[in-house]
């Protein structure tokens, strides 16, 4: 490597944003040529400049709640229907390809039905912690909680707290996901929050582990119904978490 | 909660240069965000959400004024530039956090974004590309340029005022 491309190449190596072959000649490069060296010197001052300086400017504290009393006042975002353009393509070609066509439309629609429920866990998700409405009941106690839903749902999740394992049980609310009413069970880890959503489930398949807008999705079912674990926590965690709950017993 | 509040804000406020503005296209933003949610193909939400930011900034910033063409300073400097270690190490030394904020705002926007979503918001330059809509290559450029020329306005701007010292 000489001079010229190593120069060019000095600020990637120093973000670390090299692959490990160049970045392996960039530094036997700098082990003998003084000059890049010092360049490489100038570079991380330059580089530091701005990272050290906490230069980021931190939200105000009134912009959430602008933010929030917005969205609350903006409809969920509805199901998305099957475009029109898109019958318009895909029949003809089913018609000339019966069989072809119908297991991909099949798939196809099938697919669509799937994310749309998955945004439906993560928009209410979404709500329920950033509107400050998470809670209904607040109880850390599994025979509070549960009693609770008697009579305001047709049919009885299975609670328990995980607080040994630092899961705690921190409540639970009343909610409505994919047209079914919800018993939305409240977990906390830290300081990330983990919905429970329980439903008699039917309705579009869920895939058991999904990823949107930066939150995590695992789903189960269990005694007939459907068990939704949303969360910002990291999918290992949250995997973790689902299956503490599917081996607790009654 | 509402997530990457804080990076959606510091981008938007050095985008736009004011809080008012900042603010303003953080609302609309997260508005935006709401909606598309179904579009979300996957993965880490904050590029995605900066890329919205980013949109709703330049769509304001094209009404108000004309944005310097990126183009022209991705150009400018093929050729090897020199500056000693020792004269980068003065400035970072002696600036002072008003004046950095202010040599940050006079930078062209191109050059002030990649600077703040690398070294504030710390994507990786791949995230960079995806967010800005521009080559990795163009990435490792424009963020080594913009740095020197951050550093360069700099010295000018500490020789000045040294020179009106009494």
């Amino acid at each position: 490597m000489n001079c010229d491309e190593a120069r060019t190449l000095l600020a990637a190596h120093l973000d670390g944003e090299l692959d490990v072959v160049r970045d392996a000649a960039v530094v036997a490069h700098l082990n003998h040529c003084p000059a890049c060296a010092a360049q490489a010197l100038a570079h991380a001052a330059r580089r530091g400049l701005v990272q050290e300086k906490a230069m980021r400017h931190a939200a105000p504290a009134d912009l959430r709640a602008g933010i929030v009393a917005q969205l609350r006042g903006t409809e969920r975002p509805v199901v998305r229907p099957i475009p029109v353009v898109f019958l318009r393509q895909v029949l003809p070609i089913a018609a000339g390809l019966v069989v072809a066509g119908l297991i991909g439309f099949q798939w196809g629609a099938a697919h669509m039905r799937n994310e749309a429920a998955v945004d439906e866990y993560t928009t209410a998700y979404v709500r329920g912690t950033s509107t400050g409405h998470s809670l209904d009941v607040i109880s850390t106690d599994r025979h509070t909680v549960k009693p609770w839903f008697v009579g305001k749902i047709d049919f009885a999740p299975s609670v328990h707290d995980f607080a040994a394992q630092e899961f705690p049980l921190v409540g639970g609310r009343l909610d409505r996901v994919a047209g079914q009413p919800a018993a939305v069970l409240v977990y906390h880890r830290r300081k990330h929050v983990i919905d429970v959503y329980v439903t008699q489930g039917g309705g579009s398949a869920l895939p058991a582990i999904d990823k949107r807008f930066g939150f995590n999705l695992v789903s189960w079912t269990q005694d007939g119904l459907r068990y939704v674990a949303v969360s910002d926590l990291a999918a290992s965690e949250l995997g973790d978490f689902a299956r503490l709950c599917q081996s607790a017993k009654d | 909660m509402l997530p990457h509040l804080d990076a959606a804000y510091n981008l938007a406020r050095w985008l736009m240069r004011n809080e008012h503005d900042a603010r303003d296209c953080v609302q609309d933003a997260y508005l935006r965000a709401f909606q598309a949610f179904g579009r979300f193909r996957g993965g880490d939400g904050k590029p995605w959400l900066l890329t919205i930011v980013r949109n709703v900034c330049y769509s304001r910033l094209r009404q108000s004024l004309a944005i310097e063409p990126a183009n022209a300073f991705d150009e400018e400097l093929h050729g090897v530039v020199d500056q000693s270690a020792e004269d980068a190490e003065r400035v970072r030394r002696e600036a002072s956090l008003e004046l950095l904020h202010q040599t940050m705002e006079e930078l062209p926007e191109a050059m002030r974004e990649v600077i703040v979503l690398h070294d504030l918001e710390e994507l990786s330059y791949k995230e960079i590309a995806a967010v800005v809509g521009i080559p990795l290559g163009t990435v490792m450029s424009r963020l080594a340029r913009a740095r020197l020329r951050l550093q360069q306005e700099l010295r000018r701007r500490l020789d000045v005022t040294e020179e009106t010292k009494p």
